[in-house]
Protein backbone atom coordinates (compact mmCIF):
# COMPACT_ATOMS: atom_id res chain seq x y z
CA UNK A 1 0.00 0.00 0.00
CA UNK A 2 1.07 3.70 -1.20
CA UNK A 3 0.62 6.66 0.63
CA UNK A 4 -0.70 10.01 -0.61
CA UNK A 5 3.55 11.43 -1.37
CA UNK A 6 4.17 7.93 -2.72
CA UNK A 7 1.47 7.46 -5.20
CA UNK A 8 2.11 11.36 -6.63
CA UNK A 9 5.65 10.52 -7.04
CA UNK A 10 5.00 7.11 -8.90
CA UNK A 11 2.32 9.46 -11.07
CA UNK A 12 4.67 12.08 -11.56
CA UNK A 13 7.22 9.28 -13.10
CA UNK A 14 4.66 8.24 -16.29
CA UNK A 15 6.36 9.61 -19.22
CA UNK A 16 4.42 13.20 -20.42
CA UNK A 17 3.46 13.84 -16.83
CA UNK A 18 2.79 17.73 -16.09
CA UNK A 19 1.24 17.01 -13.13
CA UNK A 20 -0.84 15.17 -10.60
CA UNK A 21 -3.30 15.73 -7.55
CA UNK A 22 -5.37 14.24 -5.20
CA UNK A 23 -8.80 15.96 -4.61
CA UNK A 24 -11.77 15.87 -2.39
CA UNK A 25 -14.50 16.77 -4.50
CA UNK A 26 -16.82 17.46 -1.60
CA UNK A 27 -14.93 20.27 -1.17
CA UNK A 28 -12.80 20.26 -4.06
CA UNK A 29 -9.53 20.82 -2.00
CA UNK A 30 -6.37 18.93 -2.75
CA UNK A 31 -4.78 16.28 -0.43
CA UNK A 32 -1.41 16.84 -2.29
CA UNK A 33 0.32 17.90 -5.32
CA UNK A 34 2.76 17.48 -7.58
CA UNK A 35 4.27 19.00 -10.26
CA UNK A 36 1.98 21.62 -12.57
CA UNK A 37 5.35 24.17 -12.81
CA UNK A 38 4.85 26.78 -15.26
CA UNK A 39 1.85 24.81 -17.04
CA UNK A 40 -0.68 25.20 -14.38
CA UNK A 41 -1.94 25.58 -11.00
CA UNK A 42 -2.59 21.82 -9.81
CA UNK A 43 -4.88 23.74 -6.61
CA UNK A 44 -6.77 25.55 -9.36
CA UNK A 45 -7.55 22.42 -11.96
CA UNK A 46 -8.11 20.77 -8.46
CA UNK A 47 -11.45 23.35 -8.04
CA UNK A 48 -11.92 23.09 -11.74
CA UNK A 49 -12.14 19.77 -11.97
CA UNK A 50 -14.08 18.85 -9.10
CA UNK A 51 -17.16 20.78 -11.08
CA UNK A 52 -16.30 18.32 -14.08
CA UNK A 53 -16.48 15.58 -11.55
CA UNK A 54 -20.13 16.47 -10.28
CA UNK A 55 -21.56 17.84 -13.72
CA UNK A 56 -20.98 14.01 -14.88
CA UNK A 57 -21.94 12.13 -11.38
CA UNK A 58 -25.37 14.45 -12.11
CA UNK A 59 -25.85 13.64 -15.66
CA UNK A 60 -26.07 10.14 -14.32
CA UNK A 61 -27.97 10.30 -11.60
CA UNK A 62 -30.42 12.39 -14.01
CA UNK A 63 -29.82 9.39 -16.81
CA UNK A 64 -31.13 7.19 -13.47
CA UNK A 65 -28.06 5.29 -14.59
CA UNK A 66 -27.07 2.84 -11.52
CA UNK A 67 -23.45 2.78 -12.43
CA UNK A 68 -20.39 4.48 -11.30
CA UNK A 69 -17.51 6.52 -12.93
CA UNK A 70 -14.29 4.76 -13.29
CA UNK A 71 -12.37 7.41 -14.83
CA UNK A 72 -12.87 10.47 -17.37
CA UNK A 73 -10.47 11.76 -20.08
CA UNK A 74 -10.53 15.14 -21.48
CA UNK A 75 -8.16 15.56 -24.72
CA UNK A 76 -6.89 19.60 -25.33
CA UNK A 77 -5.07 20.67 -28.19
CA UNK A 78 -1.48 19.63 -26.53
CA UNK A 79 -2.47 17.80 -23.41
CA UNK A 80 -4.64 14.86 -21.82
CA UNK A 81 -6.10 15.44 -18.80
CA UNK A 82 -6.96 11.95 -16.64
CA UNK A 83 -9.59 12.01 -14.21
CA UNK A 84 -9.48 8.61 -11.80
CA UNK A 85 -12.02 8.24 -8.96
CA UNK A 86 -11.09 6.28 -6.37
CA UNK A 87 -12.85 3.71 -4.92
CA UNK A 88 -15.38 4.42 -2.12
CA UNK A 89 -13.28 4.13 0.94
CA UNK A 90 -14.01 4.45 4.81
CA UNK A 91 -15.41 7.80 6.15
CA UNK A 92 -17.21 8.04 2.81
CA UNK A 93 -14.17 10.30 1.13
CA UNK A 94 -15.34 11.25 -2.24
CA UNK A 95 -11.73 11.14 -4.11
CA UNK A 96 -9.97 11.35 -7.48
CA UNK A 97 -6.41 11.74 -9.08
CA UNK A 98 -6.52 14.22 -11.59
CA UNK A 99 -3.15 13.99 -14.15
CA UNK A 100 -2.23 16.16 -16.58
CA UNK A 101 0.43 14.31 -19.45
CA UNK A 102 1.96 16.03 -22.25
CA UNK A 103 -0.03 14.64 -25.52
CA UNK A 104 2.95 14.45 -27.59
CA UNK A 105 5.26 12.58 -25.14
CA UNK A 106 2.52 10.92 -23.47
CA UNK A 107 1.10 6.91 -24.14
CA UNK A 108 -2.54 6.95 -23.42
CA UNK A 109 -3.07 3.17 -22.49
CA UNK A 110 0.11 3.10 -20.94
CA UNK A 111 -1.36 6.14 -18.58
CA UNK A 112 -4.00 4.71 -17.87
CA UNK A 113 -3.10 1.80 -17.14
CA UNK A 114 -0.58 2.57 -14.59
CA UNK A 115 -3.01 5.21 -13.04
CA UNK A 116 -5.43 2.46 -11.95
CA UNK A 117 -2.31 0.59 -10.36
CA UNK A 118 -1.54 3.39 -8.80
CA UNK A 119 -5.18 4.00 -7.84
CA UNK A 120 -5.30 0.64 -6.35
CA UNK A 121 -2.35 0.77 -3.99
CA UNK A 122 -3.07 4.18 -2.60
CA UNK A 123 -4.20 3.62 0.60
CA UNK A 124 -5.05 7.56 2.35
CA UNK B 1 -29.09 36.95 26.09
CA UNK B 2 -30.76 35.73 22.89
CA UNK B 3 -33.80 37.44 21.05
CA UNK B 4 -36.91 36.04 21.46
CA UNK B 5 -36.90 34.64 17.86
CA UNK B 6 -33.68 32.67 18.65
CA UNK B 7 -30.26 33.06 16.83
CA UNK B 8 -27.92 35.55 18.56
CA UNK B 9 -28.44 38.63 20.52
CA UNK B 10 -28.18 41.06 18.27
CA UNK B 11 -27.17 45.08 18.70
CA UNK B 12 -28.17 46.27 15.27
CA UNK B 13 -31.78 44.90 15.51
CA UNK B 14 -33.98 44.84 18.00
CA UNK B 15 -36.55 42.80 17.12
CA UNK B 16 -39.71 43.26 18.60
CA UNK B 17 -41.17 43.37 15.57
CA UNK B 18 -41.88 40.19 13.82
CA UNK B 19 -38.62 38.73 12.31
CA UNK B 20 -37.97 39.76 8.54
CA UNK B 21 -38.03 36.85 5.91
CA UNK B 22 -34.97 37.14 4.12
CA UNK B 23 -35.79 37.33 0.50
CA UNK B 24 -34.52 38.98 -2.70
CA UNK B 25 -33.29 42.54 -2.02
CA UNK B 26 -34.98 44.86 -4.34
CA UNK B 27 -33.61 48.36 -5.07
CA UNK B 28 -34.04 50.72 -7.44
CA UNK B 29 -30.81 50.20 -9.53
CA UNK B 30 -31.08 53.70 -10.91
CA UNK B 31 -30.22 55.18 -7.22
CA UNK B 32 -28.72 52.65 -5.42
CA UNK B 33 -25.51 53.53 -4.46
CA UNK B 34 -24.25 50.23 -3.41
CA UNK B 35 -25.28 48.60 -6.33
CA UNK B 36 -21.91 47.33 -7.64
CA UNK B 37 -21.24 45.81 -4.44
CA UNK B 38 -24.50 44.27 -4.69
CA UNK B 39 -23.47 43.22 -8.47
CA UNK B 40 -20.14 41.47 -7.03
CA UNK B 41 -22.17 39.49 -4.22
CA UNK B 42 -24.60 38.18 -7.14
CA UNK B 43 -22.14 37.48 -9.36
CA UNK B 44 -20.04 35.01 -6.19
CA UNK B 45 -23.41 33.89 -5.77
CA UNK B 46 -24.00 33.21 -9.13
CA UNK B 47 -19.98 31.66 -10.37
CA UNK B 48 -19.78 29.26 -7.26
CA UNK B 49 -22.64 26.76 -6.94
CA UNK B 50 -24.43 26.15 -3.30
CA UNK B 51 -23.97 29.57 -2.43
CA UNK B 52 -27.00 30.93 -0.59
CA UNK B 53 -25.61 34.17 1.04
CA UNK B 54 -22.87 36.68 0.69
CA UNK B 55 -22.48 39.57 3.39
CA UNK B 56 -20.13 42.17 3.61
CA UNK B 57 -19.70 43.22 7.56
CA UNK B 58 -17.28 45.08 9.68
CA UNK B 59 -14.89 43.55 11.63
CA UNK B 60 -17.05 44.90 14.71
CA UNK B 61 -19.73 42.74 13.89
CA UNK B 62 -22.06 45.32 11.82
CA UNK B 63 -23.58 44.20 8.63
CA UNK B 64 -22.56 46.56 5.89
CA UNK B 65 -24.46 45.26 2.83
CA UNK B 66 -25.89 41.74 2.26
CA UNK B 67 -27.56 39.60 -0.56
CA UNK B 68 -28.70 36.99 0.97
CA UNK B 69 -31.16 34.41 0.01
CA UNK B 70 -30.41 31.96 3.07
CA UNK B 71 -32.22 31.19 6.22
CA UNK B 72 -29.95 32.97 8.43
CA UNK B 73 -30.46 36.59 9.97
CA UNK B 74 -27.92 38.50 8.09
CA UNK B 75 -27.41 40.61 11.21
CA UNK B 76 -26.25 37.26 13.03
CA UNK B 77 -24.32 35.62 10.29
CA UNK B 78 -22.41 39.58 10.25
CA UNK B 79 -21.52 39.32 13.79
CA UNK B 80 -20.41 35.41 13.39
CA UNK B 81 -18.02 36.27 10.86
CA UNK B 82 -16.79 39.08 12.64
CA UNK B 83 -16.38 36.86 15.81
CA UNK B 84 -15.10 33.72 13.55
CA UNK B 85 -12.20 36.80 11.91
CA UNK B 86 -11.70 37.55 16.06
CA UNK B 87 -10.39 34.00 16.46
CA UNK B 88 -8.72 33.71 13.81
CA UNK B 89 -6.90 37.67 14.21
CA UNK B 90 -5.41 36.13 17.61
CA UNK B 91 -3.93 32.25 16.56
CA UNK B 92 -2.53 34.71 13.52
CA UNK B 93 -0.92 36.77 16.05
CA UNK B 94 -0.48 34.29 18.69
CA UNK B 95 1.88 31.94 16.07
CA UNK B 96 3.18 34.77 14.23
CA UNK B 97 1.46 34.02 11.00
CA UNK B 98 0.96 37.80 9.99
CA UNK B 99 -2.93 39.49 9.08
CA UNK B 100 -5.73 37.08 8.86
CA UNK B 101 -6.82 36.19 5.36
CA UNK B 102 -9.73 33.95 5.54
CA UNK B 103 -11.40 31.68 7.73
CA UNK B 104 -13.80 28.68 6.38
CA UNK B 105 -16.10 26.66 8.89
CA UNK B 106 -17.42 23.77 7.54
CA UNK B 107 -20.38 22.29 8.92
CA UNK B 108 -21.70 18.66 7.61
CA UNK B 109 -24.82 20.76 5.94
CA UNK B 110 -22.79 23.81 4.76
CA UNK B 111 -20.27 26.22 5.55
CA UNK B 112 -19.25 29.81 6.07
CA UNK B 113 -16.09 31.09 4.60
CA UNK B 114 -15.07 34.57 5.84
CA UNK B 115 -12.74 36.82 3.98
CA UNK B 116 -10.71 39.88 5.18
CA UNK B 117 -11.60 43.02 2.96
CA UNK B 118 -8.62 45.34 3.50
CA UNK B 119 -8.56 45.90 7.75
CA UNK B 120 -12.28 46.80 8.57
CA UNK B 121 -14.83 44.98 6.65
CA UNK B 122 -15.14 41.62 5.96
CA UNK B 123 -17.11 38.85 3.27
CA UNK B 124 -18.84 36.37 5.04
CA UNK B 125 -20.45 33.64 2.41
CA UNK B 126 -22.80 30.98 3.52
CA UNK B 127 -22.84 27.77 1.80
CA UNK B 128 -24.79 24.72 1.37
CA UNK B 129 -23.40 21.22 1.66
CA UNK B 130 -22.26 20.92 -1.78
CA UNK B 131 -20.52 23.79 -2.35
CA UNK B 132 -16.76 23.68 -3.78
CA UNK B 133 -14.63 25.21 -1.49
CA UNK B 134 -11.65 25.53 -3.20
CA UNK B 135 -13.53 27.27 -6.19
CA UNK B 136 -14.96 29.50 -3.94
CA UNK B 137 -11.91 30.81 -2.44
CA UNK B 138 -10.83 31.14 -5.95
CA UNK B 139 -13.47 33.24 -7.23
CA UNK B 140 -13.61 35.18 -4.04
CA UNK B 141 -10.34 36.43 -4.78
CA UNK B 142 -10.39 38.74 -6.90
CA UNK B 143 -13.81 39.77 -5.73
CA UNK B 144 -12.37 40.65 -3.08
CA UNK B 145 -9.60 42.89 -4.59
CA UNK B 146 -12.97 44.73 -6.49
CA UNK B 147 -14.60 45.06 -3.24
CA UNK B 148 -11.55 46.79 -1.06
CA UNK B 149 -11.74 49.58 -3.59
CA UNK B 150 -15.31 50.07 -4.07
CA UNK B 151 -15.18 50.12 0.14
CA UNK B 152 -12.38 53.18 -0.39
CA UNK B 153 -14.65 54.65 -2.35
CA UNK B 154 -18.03 53.95 -1.87
CA UNK B 155 -20.22 56.62 0.56
CA UNK B 156 -21.29 53.80 2.62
Amino acid sequence: MANIETALKEAMTLEGAIGVALVDYTSGLTLGYLGGDGVMDMTVAAAGNTDVVRAKMRALELLGLQDGIEDILITLDSQYHLIRLLRARRGGDALFLYLALNKSRANLGLARHQLRKIEAELDV
Amino acid sequence: MTSPHGGLPSRLAPRHAAPQAAGPVRFDPATDPRRPLRLELAGLRHQVVGVTGCIIAGVDGLLILHDSRSAGEPHDVAAMAAAAHGISRTCGGALAQGEFQEVTIRNRQGCLAVYGIGDLALLAVVGDGTVNIARLHLEARPVLARLATMLDVTQL
